[in-house]
């Protein structure tokens, strides 16, 4: 919380410079989330200063691809739901993340406007950058499995990719997730969910204007698991057999440890 | 997890000499190769693309079988009063009682073919490995009324013999598929622990049909779970591919 005091006074205090328009400034709380026995997902802090004339401000969390992701499509047959078409799905990032502001109502929680147009689109779009939605569609591949992509097919699988990921918290675009104030400080926070994957996050903030990206800042964000979950982690991947051995191992004594506790306690 | 839960149920009802330990480890032989073979069929119908829609209408055919079956068997005896709960033993029982390779099985007061327990252990293996789970639910009624052991030790033989399938799967999962992971099976079987010790206890003061009557229905009220999950409208009509089986 002091942090986090600390944090707001300086975005909202930087003086606003008399800059270049591509001139920015972000920075993260943090550059490193360690994930251990009790981590149950993270705030990740970022604040900055906007070029001036900034009236949009677009920020993208994204890891890398969690690997290839196989995908049923479910239809019924007879009176039977089942899975009538299967598909392979890669190169889509592990988590995405988007914040950016409302310019009408700037970061209000009751903000009804449609968060969902992702306009900021059409001004990123011909300089080949996507922003939202459509960047699952230019990053991954979808195969079909039970013989060639029909039409809309590849939308209907994207769309409920999304929605599968949403409900872990891992995709989500939020239109009001972002405050900008009038000199161009600003501040958001990703919210890192507990199933997020460990690796290198990229942080792309976008600045706009209307109709054009005044700027861009990168940053970097590493999620990296750390003490007994990390020692386990490695433990499996390197020592198969002796992790393999290691769990057997625990599970027979605590099974041996109830039975032994609740025969003092003459249960039996 | 399993592996746990049962560990703590096995010795408990060992202590009570509910284990036939020669029987297990009879159908435990039967079960690994049973549960090799099971394997290889889930592969097959993994590469044909229905794997999870095959899997959960197995379930539904098997539990359902089991289920009725052993309900009404059990609930035939729990009202008719028989002497000692058990059930009458099966033409398969009687068959095998004349087939060669006899062992005589003291705990479960059994003279039979270890033909028997073995092909019994092959299948539920088989049907383990398929379905994706410890195969208790089919080996307790499996041990019952085609190899004819007494329920009280059917209970405690089938934890036994699946402290080992489990640990066997469990270990075989570690080392080929990495999908083991001891912090998560950790917070499970904290309870399933100490669970089976008050499932311990409660076996000790119901009658071998009674303790028939609950087991079917537990397996019918999954059996109608997974049913209703196979006609009604899913949540989500694109949906993560499970890979089932393995154990």
């Amino acid at each position: 919380m002091h942090r986090l005091a600390i944090s707001l006074a300086l975005a909202l205090t930087l003086p606003a410079r008399a800059a270049q328009a591509s001139d920015a400034i972000t920075f993260v709380e943090t550059r490193r989330v360690n994930v251990t026995i009790t981590f149950s997902g993270q705030e990740v802090f970022l604040y900055g200063q906007a070029p001036p004339g900034t009236t949009r401000v677009v920020a993208v969390m994204e890891s890398g691809s969690a690997g290839p992701v196989r995908l049923m499509e479910k239809g019924r047959v007879a009176l039977f739901w089942m899975g009538v078409r299967q598909y392979r799905l890669t190169d889509a990032p592990g988590l995405y993340l988007v914040n950016a502001n409302c310019t009408v109502c700037n970061h209000f929680a009751s903000c009804t406007h449609d968060a969902e147009s992702e306009s900021w689109n059409p001004v990123l779009a011909p300089l080949g950058i996507i922003v939202g939605r459509g960047a699952l569609r230019a990053s991954a591949t979808l195969e079909c499995l039970s013989g060639s992509l029909r039409a809309g097919e590849l939308d209907r699988a994207l769309e409920g990719f999304w929605a599968l990921q949403s409900e872990r918290d891992l995709y989500r675009v939020r239109g009001n997730g972002l405050r900008l104030n009038g000199a161009g400080a600003f501040y958001h926070r990703f919210l890192l969910p507990s199933q997020a994957p460990d690796g290198r996050y990229t942080i792309v903030t976008y600045f706009l204007s209307d109709g054009a990206l005044l700027g861009r800042e990168d940053n970097e964000l590493f999620v990296r698991k750390s003490g007994l979950v990390a020692w386990l982690s490695r433990l499996a991947d390197r020592q198969a057999a002796l992790y393999a051995s290691l769990a057997i191992a625990i599970a027979l004594a605590a099974g041996w440890l109830a039975g032994a506790l609740f025969r003092r306690g003459g249960g039996h | 997890q399993i592996t746990a839960g049962a560990t703590s149920g096995a010795l408990s009802h060992s202590r009570l000499g509910n284990v036939d330990y020669k029987m297990g480890l009879v159908i435990v032989g039967g079960g690994f190769a049973g549960g090799v073979v099971g394997v290889q069929v889930v592969k097959l119908l993994r590469n044909l693309g229905n794997f999870d829609f095959a899997l959960k209408l197995v379930y539904v055919l098997v539990l359902g079988f089991i289920g009725t079956t052993m309900f009404l068997e059990g609930l035939r005896a729990w009202r008719g009063g028989r002497h000692a709960g058990e059930p009458r033993k099966s033409g398969l029982t009687l068959f095998f009682a004349r087939m060669p390779l006899q062992m005589y099985f003291a705990k479960s007061g059994l003279q039979t073919s270890i033909l028997l327990p073995v092909l019994a252990g092959f299948l539920v293996g088989v049907l383990a490995a398929f379905l994706g789970v410890g195969g208790g639910f089919i080996m307790l009624p499996a041990m019952i009324y085609i190899i004819g052991i007494p329920t009280r030790v059917a209970v405690g033989t089938d934890l036994f013999q699946i402290v080992l399938t489990s640990a066997n799967v469990s270990f075989q999962q570690a080392i080929f598929n990495h999908t083991v992971d001891i912090l998560l099976a950790v917070t499970l079987f904290a309870g399933s622990v100490i669970g089976a010790q008050f499932g311990v206890m409660a076996s000790r003061r119901l009658r071998g049909e009674q303790i028939r009557v609950f087991l079917a229905l537990i397996v019918m009220v999954v059996m109608a779970l997974l049913l209703f999950q196979l006609l009604s409208t899913p949540t989500h009509l694109i949906d993560f591919a499970k890979s089932g089986g393995g154990h």
